[in-house]
Parts: C-alpha cells; structure tokens; sequence
C-alpha cells in the first residue's frame, strides 16, 4: 500500500492572520493587497461573495468598498510569517515527516496512521485553538492527488474539512 | 479597556548560551568561572507555549488591582486553561477586552480588577467569546 500523503492549507490565510487581531472582523468581508496595495491577492469569504476577484486592482475596488464596508489591509509579511511558523509547529506534533510547501501549505506524511480523518480532524482543532487559524486538510497516495482532495474539502462544507481518497 | 496587537510579533525559542570572556591563563582562574549560567531570558520565562502566545498591548487601568496597567504589554495564550479567577482576553461585540473571569449564579463574568475606578461586569454570553489567558505581563518605566 502507498504511504498517504496529506495536504493541509489555510484557509484565506492572510485575512485569516489580519482577524487574529481584530476578531471583530469576523463576518465582516475582509481584503489584502499586495505590495504597495496594488490589487486584492487575500479574499474572506463574504469579499468573496461581494464579487471580489483575486488579483483585482484595488483602483477598480473603490465602489464596492465603500459600499460594503469592505476592511482593506496592507500586506503584513512579518506577520504572516510568524503564523505560518507556528501552524507548521502544530502539523509536526501530527507528523514526523512535514515538507512546507508554501507560507499557508505543508505536505506531511500520514504512514502508520489508523485513522487518518480523526487524526487530520484533531490537528485542526489543535491548529485552531492554539493559533487561530482554520485549515483545511486532503489525503491521498500522491501530492498532486493530495492537493485536489483539499481542493474539494474547500469546496464542500459536507467533509468538514477533511478529505481522506486513500481508499 | 481595549487592547492592541504589538506591531512585531515577539519570539523566543532560544536562549543564547553565554561563554566565558575571561581567557585561560596560566596562572589563577577566575573564582567566577563557575558561576556562570545560561543567560537570564525573562521573556522566555513568561512563554510557556510559544505556539499559542500573542503579544498585546494594555490601554485602560480596568486591572490595575492585579498590576496590569495602561501601556504594558501582556502575554495571552490562547492554550491557557480558562479558569475562574485568572486574567483573560476576551472579544466582546467585537472588541478585545482584558478582564477577570468570574463565577456568580451559575452565570460567568468578565469583571475588572480596580477598586479606585468603576467599570461594569459584562455576562459572558454566545457573542462573547475568550480568546487567552494572560499569561505574563511586560512593563518599563522612562529612564530620562
């Protein structure tokens, strides 16, 4: 048998990272901009709903911001670097083996596990109420099939969060 | 009595291993020698968890009874046990508050600590939400 590769993200990360600090931005739409503010590269969900694209510059933004109430954040690289090191401290207590792939991705060996939802389950919760971050975890015998499991975990709320396609 | 993110997020995992300057000579050795230990790192003490531990700063004197005042810095742990009695962060309507988890009727608490001013108890409800235990505080005073 393959040893089962996981894939855990985070999700929205940087606007994830900006509410740590302002918890009252919950459910309000929340965007991050690139350097030197040029376009939206981060996106909550209700930004997300708003229409806003990834990418869009924030020129063509104005409108719907001032609309919406939208919350605007500068990136914060510092910031999210320290995040991304302490959700990547969590995933090695759950994992002997955790290969960053990106500031908010990690793939990390799940050989030897019995039962890998519960185990992906427990280190969201750890993730979330250690760091505050939400993450989203895929399973599968290949990286690249990893990453689509997260993929569709992200896409329905029915996983809750987890994806396991080793079988 | 809000608090604030401090801007740069402080970490310590290690602490420096201070050698000793004095060189050998032959002759006598320094009756310091072996006196020296790690170096003192407060900062690290206070840290119990460096993966769950947030820096923030105080405004407001709402727990000065229990030494936190307007300026300092505190340490929240978000892994923290919440029990009644300890100092917590906590999001009230959206705003980040310190207060003191209290106990009454069944019923919990956020209530300040300051005898001198008056602030109102506010009842821990499902819109409210506590998001550390204060973990250590962090204070200096002006030298010039």
């Amino acid at each position: 048998m393959k040893t089962p590769i996981a894939i855990s993200d985070s999700a929205n990360f940087y606007v994830s990272a900006e509410r740590l600090f302002e918890p009252g931005l919950k459910n309000t739409p929340v965007i991050v901009l690139s350097n030197n503010d040029g376009c939206a590269v981060a996106r909550s969900d209700e930004a997300k709903a708003l229409g806003i694209k990834m990418g869009a510059p924030l020129h063509k933004l104005k409108d719907v911001i001032t609309r919406h109430g939208v919350r605007v954040f500068s990136s914060n690289y510092t910031l999210y670097g320290d995040i991304s090191r302490r959700v990547v401290e969590v995933y090695e207590e759950f994992s002997p083996t955790v290969e960053v792939y990106s500031i908010d991705e990690c793939f990390m060996d799940l050989g030897g596990v019995k039962d890998r939802e519960a185990h992906a389950q427990e280190m969201r919760q750890e993730v979330l109420r250690r760091v505050g971050i939400p993450v989203r975890v895929g399973i599968a015998s290949t990286k690249t099939l990893a990453k689509c499991a997260n993929d569709i975990a992200k896409k329905n709320a029915l996983f809750d969060g987890v994806l396991d396609m080793m079988d | 009595m809000p608090v604030y993110e401090v801007k740069s997020p402080s970490t310590t995992n290690s602490t420096p291993l201070r050698l000793s300057t004095t060189p050998v000579s032959a002759g006598f050795p320094s009756p310091a020698a072996d006196e020296l230990e790690d170096e003192i790192d407060p900062i690290a003490w206070i840290i119990r968890h460096p993966t769950s531990t947030f820096w923030w700063r105080v405004e407001g004197n709402c727990l000065w009874d229990v030494g936190i005042r307007d300026g300092d810095l505190i340490a929240v742990d978000r892994a923290g046990k919440r029990r009644i009695g300890r100092a917590v962060l906590a999001v009230v309507e959206g705003s980040v508050t310190a207060k003191i988890l209290r106990k009454r009727d069944n019923r919990y608490f956020l209530a300040p600590a300051n005898r001198q001013e008056h602030f109102p108890d506010i009842e821990l409800t499902e819109d409210s939400e506590i998001c550390g235990v204060i973990a250590g505080v962090v204070r200096r005073y002006p030298l010039e």
